[in-house]
C-alpha cells in the first residue's frame, strides 16, 4: 500500500507526476495571485506616477506600464485556468454553460423533414452516459449573472486598493493636511471598502452551491422519447455533501411569448409536474457517490415536443436539492419526447 | 341584396380525424358568384396555433389556381380536388395557453367590374391525432 | 392533463391574442363617434398631431380603427412602426398628399430621423398622425387615460363574438383593472386565465 506522502518537490515522468496534484494546483493558484496583486499594486503605482510626471509621460514609464500589463495578464490566466482543473472547476463551467437546447444543430439534418417543428435528437452533440445511455443537458447555468457579480467584486476590489494607496500617498505628500485632495479619497474609504464587503459577501452566497458542489447528472436509458413508455433514469452526484432533500420531477411546460410593439410578454405554463424520484436526509461522501436510478413513464397520451418560432411545449428533468448550509440549487435537464410511431408502439416499453 | 361567395370544403373522412400517414382528400367548390369575378382560388393544409403568444402558421400542401391556363380561361367555381400525405408532427393539441389546430383553408380573390379585389376565406378544421396501438 | 386532440368541437378563449391584437379590435368609447370625430380633427388640421397614453392603454387600437374609418370614408391611410420599417417608405407617405401617416411607436425613431420625420410633416400636404408614450411636442389629439367602461364593453363583446354569455362579468373586470394598473393588455391577458379557469370548472 503506498504511503500517502505529500511531496512539494516532484518529477515530471512522461504524462505521471509523482507530486501530488493538490499541491500543484494550490501551488499555481498561488503563483498566479501573487502575480496579479503585484500587477495591480504596481499599475496602481505607475499610473500616480505618470499623473504626477504630467501630460510628457517618459518612455520608460510605458515600458514599465508593459510589464506590469503581462503580470496582470498572466496572473488572471493562471488564476482562471487553475480554478477550472479544480474540483470547482466543473461547478463553474457549468455556471457558463449555454442554453444547450438552443444549439439545435440536428435542424440541418435530413430527418428535420420527418417531423416537422419537433427537436430531433442529435447524437452527434449529446453526450454518452457512464451507467445508462445518454446524458441529458443541463439548460440552466445563468452565465451572465455568475459572470455580472464576479465583475462587480473585482471592479469594487480594484477601486478601494486605488483608493488606498491614494489616500496613503497624498497624506505623505501633502503638508496641509486639510487639503481636499487628502480627505477626500479618505471620506471615499468607508463606503467603498463596505461595498467591497457586501460585494464580496454577495458573490459568496450567488456562487455558493454552484461551485463549491458537484453538479447533480442524470442519464436516461434512451432518446428521443416516445409517449406511452417508461424510461431508466440514473441520477449522479459527488463531492462531500449533507443532503436535507432531493427531488426530481417531470414537466412539461407551454412557454408562448407575444410581441406587440415594443412589449414582449414570455410565459411559461407547467401542464404536468410529477415527482419520479425524492430521497431525504443522506450523505454523499467522496467515496460513495450518489448514483440512483429509478425510471420515468411519459403518458400514453401525452403531447410531443414541440418547436415554433414564438410557441413551443418543452418536457423536462427538473431537481431541487436542499442541502446543508447552502440554498436550495433548482436545475433543468432537457428531454425530448417524439409523436409515436408504428415502430414504437410495437417496442414497447425499454 | 349581394350575398358573400359561398365555400363549401367536403373532407374523405366524416369524423375528420386522421393519423399520421392518412391520405387527406378534400373537395372545395365556390357558389354566390359570377365566373367573370372569381380571380383565382388558393387552398392549403395547414396547422396554426392560437391562445397566449404569437399566432404563427406552416403550410404542409399548398394549391393556387387562376382562371387563365395552358387551355383558355377555366371556370373556377367548379367542384375541385386534391389529396396529400398528412406528416408526423406536429400533432393536434389543446392546452392551457397554446393550442395546434390542423386545416383545409380555402380562400379566394373576387373582383366585380369597376371595383377593387376582395379576398375571402373559409376554413376546415381536422384533427390529427397520434397513432393508437391495434 | 392536455392529452386530447383538438375536437372538431373546439371551444375557443375569447381572449386569445389572435382576438385582442389592435387589429383585431375595434376601439370603443363612451362617447359617441368617437373615432369619427378625432379623424375629422386629425384631417382638418394643418399640422401633425399626436396621442398620448401610457402602455397597453389602446393607443395603437385606436390608432388602426382611425386607419380604419379613413380607408372607409375614402382617403389612403397608412400605420408604420417607426424604427422597424424603413424611412424612406415613411417618408414617401407622408409626403402623399390627403394621405393619412400614422406613426407608431415614435420614441423608437433616433433623435435624428425625429428631427427628419417631424421637418418633412411640417412641410408636407400628408396627414401625420404620431402615436407615443411622452409628449413630442406636437398638438395632442388626445392623451389617452384608462376607461373602465369602455373595457367592460371590449370584454363583454369579445364573449360575445365567439357566442358565450357573459363568463367574465364587469365586477371581474373591476377587479383586474386595479390590480393590473389599468394596462389593458395586462387586463385582457388575466381575463383569458379566468375564462379558461371558469370554462373548465363549469364544463
Amino acid at each position: 500500500m503506498a504511503r500517502p506522502l505529500i511531496r512539494l518537490i516532484g518529477k515530471k515522468r512522461g504524462s505521471h507526476h509523482s507530486v501530488s496534484h493538490r499541491v500543484g494546483m494550490w501551488g499555481d493558484i498561488a503563483f498566479s495571485v501573487t502575480l496579479l496583486v503585484l500587477g495591480v499594486l504596481a499599475s496602481i503605482a505607475l499610473i500616480s506616477q505618470a499623473l504626477r510626471a504630467g501630460p510628457e509621460i517618459s518612455i520608460d514609464i510605458w515600458l514599465m506600464a508593459l510589464v506590469v500589463l503581462t503580470f496582470i495578464v498572466f496572473g488572471a490566466q493562471g488564476l482562471i485556468r487553475s480554478l477550472l482543473r479544480s474540483r470547482m472547476g466543473d461547478g463553474l463551467k457549468f455556471s457558463f454553460q449555454q442554453n444547450v437546447t438552443k444549439f439545435d444543430f440536428s435542424q440541418r439534418m435530413r430527418g428535420r423533414l420527418k417531423l416537422p417543428h419537433v427537436p430531433l435528437f442529435d447524437t452527434i452533440l449529446t453526450s454518452r452516459g457512464s451507467v445508462q445511455k445518454w446524458r441529458l443537458p443541463m439548460t440552466t447555468g445563468q452565465p451572465v449573472k455568475t459572470l455580472a457579480v464576479i465583475i462587480f467584486f473585482s471592479i469594487w476590489i480594484c477601486i478601494s486598493l486605488v483608493l488606498v494607496y491614494y489616500s496613503i500617498s497624498q497624506y505623505l505628500s501633502q503638508k496641509n493636511e486639510l487639503h481636499f485632495s487628502w480627505w477626500l479619497p479618505i471620506l471615499s474609504l468607508p463606503p467603498s471598502i463596505g461595498l467591497s464587503i457586501w460585494a464580496g459577501k454577495f458573490l459568496k452566497t450567488q456562487l455558493r452551491g454552484r461551485i463549491t458542489i458537484d453538479p447533480l447528472k442524470l442519464e436516461i436509458s434512451e432518446q428521443p422519447l416516445h409517449p406511452g413508455h417508461t424510461y431508466d433514469v440514473t441520477a449522479i452526484q459527488g463531492g462531500l455533501l449533507h443532503v436535507r432533500s432531493l427531488r426530481i420531477f417531470l414537466v412539461c411546460e407551454e412557454v408562448t411569448s407575444y410581441h406587440q410593439g415594443t412589449d414582449v410578454r414570455t410565459e411559461s405554463h407547467e401542464v404536468i409536474r410529477e415527482r419520479v424520484f425524492q430521497d431525504r436526509r443522506f450523505e454523499i461522501k467522496p467515496n460513495t457517490p450518489l448514483k440512483e436510478t429509478f425510471p420515468i413513464k411519459i403518458p400514453a397520451k401525452a403531447m410531443h415536443s414541440f418547436q415554433g418560432h414564438y410557441n413551443s411545449l418543452q418536457w423536462k428533468l427538473v431537481s431541487i436539492g436542499r442541502y446543508r448550509d447552502m440554498p436550495e440549487i433548482q436545475r433543468s435537464y432537457a428531454l425530448i419526447v417524439h409523436p409515436p410511431s408504428p415502430h414504437s408502439l410495437s417496442e414497447g416499453d425499454r | 341584396m349581394k350575398f358573400d361567395p359561398l365555400i363549401s370544403i367536403k373532407l374523405n373522412h366524416a369524423n375528420r380525424e386522421y393519423q399520421p400517414g392518412d391520405l387527406l382528400e378534400c373537395e372545395y367548390q365556390v357558389d354566390a358568384v359570377k365566373r367573370e369575378e372569381l380571380k383565382s382560388i388558393e387552398v392549403a393544409t395547414m396547422w396554426y396555433t392560437s391562445g397566449k403568444g404569437d399566432e404563427e402558421e406552416a403550410i404542409h400542401y399548398y394549391e393556387r389556381q387562376t382562371t387563365r391556363t395552358s387551355y383558355g380561361e377555366i371556370d373556377l367555381r367548379e367542384l375541385s380536388h386534391f389529396s396529400t400525405e398528412l406528416p408526423l408532427s406536429p400533432l393536434s393539441y389543446i392546452g392551457t395557453n397554446l393550442n395546434i389546430t390542423w386545416c383545409v383553408r380555402v380562400r379566394i380573390v373576387v373582383q366585380a367590374t369597376d371595383q377593387s379585389p376582395k379576398e375571402f376565406k373559409y376554413s376546415q378544421p381536422f384533427q390529427l391525432h397520434a397513432y393508437q396501438a391495434s | 392533463m392536455p392529452t386530447k386532440p383538438a375536437s372538431n368541437g373546439q371551444k375557443i378563449n375569447p381572449f386569445e391574442t389572435r382576438w385582442i391584437r389592435p387589429l383585431a379590435l375595434d376601439y370603443i368609447s363612451s362617447e359617441n363617434q368617437y373615432v369619427s370625430r378625432l379623424l375629422d380633427l386629425v384631417l382638418s388640421s394643418d399640422k401633425p398631431m399626436q396621442i398620448v397614453g401610457t402602455h397597453g392603454i389602446g393607443k395603437t387600437t385606436l390608432a388602426f380603427s382611425l386607419c380604419r374609418e379613413a380607408t372607409h370614408r375614402g382617403t389612403e391611410a397608412q400605420h408604420f412602426r417607426c424604427g422597424r420599417q424603413p424611412f424612406h417608405e415613411i417618408r414617401k407617405s407622408i409626403e402623399t398628399p390627403a394621405k393619412l401617416t400614422v406613426l407608431d411607436e415614435y420614441e423608437q425613431f433616433s433623435m435624428w430621423y425625429k428631427f427628419r420625420s417631424r421637418r418633412i410633416a411640417t412641410r408636407s400636404p400628408g396627414k401625420v398622425l404620431v402615436i407615443t408614450h411622452q409628449n413630442q411636442g406636437f398638438p395632442t389629439l388626445v392623451h389617452l387615460k384608462p376607461n373602465p367602461e369602455a373595457m367592460k364593453s371590449v370584454v363583454k363583446r369579445l364573449q360575445l363574438q365567439q357566442d358565450y354569455g357573459e363568463v367574465i362579468h364587469s365586477a371581474d373586470v373591476e377587479i383586474l383593472m386595479a390590480e393590473h394598473g389599468n394596462d389593458c393588455r395586462e387586463v385582457l391577458f388575466a381575463c383569458y386565465d379566468l375564462f379558461h379557469q371558469r370554462y373548465k370548472k363549469n364544463r
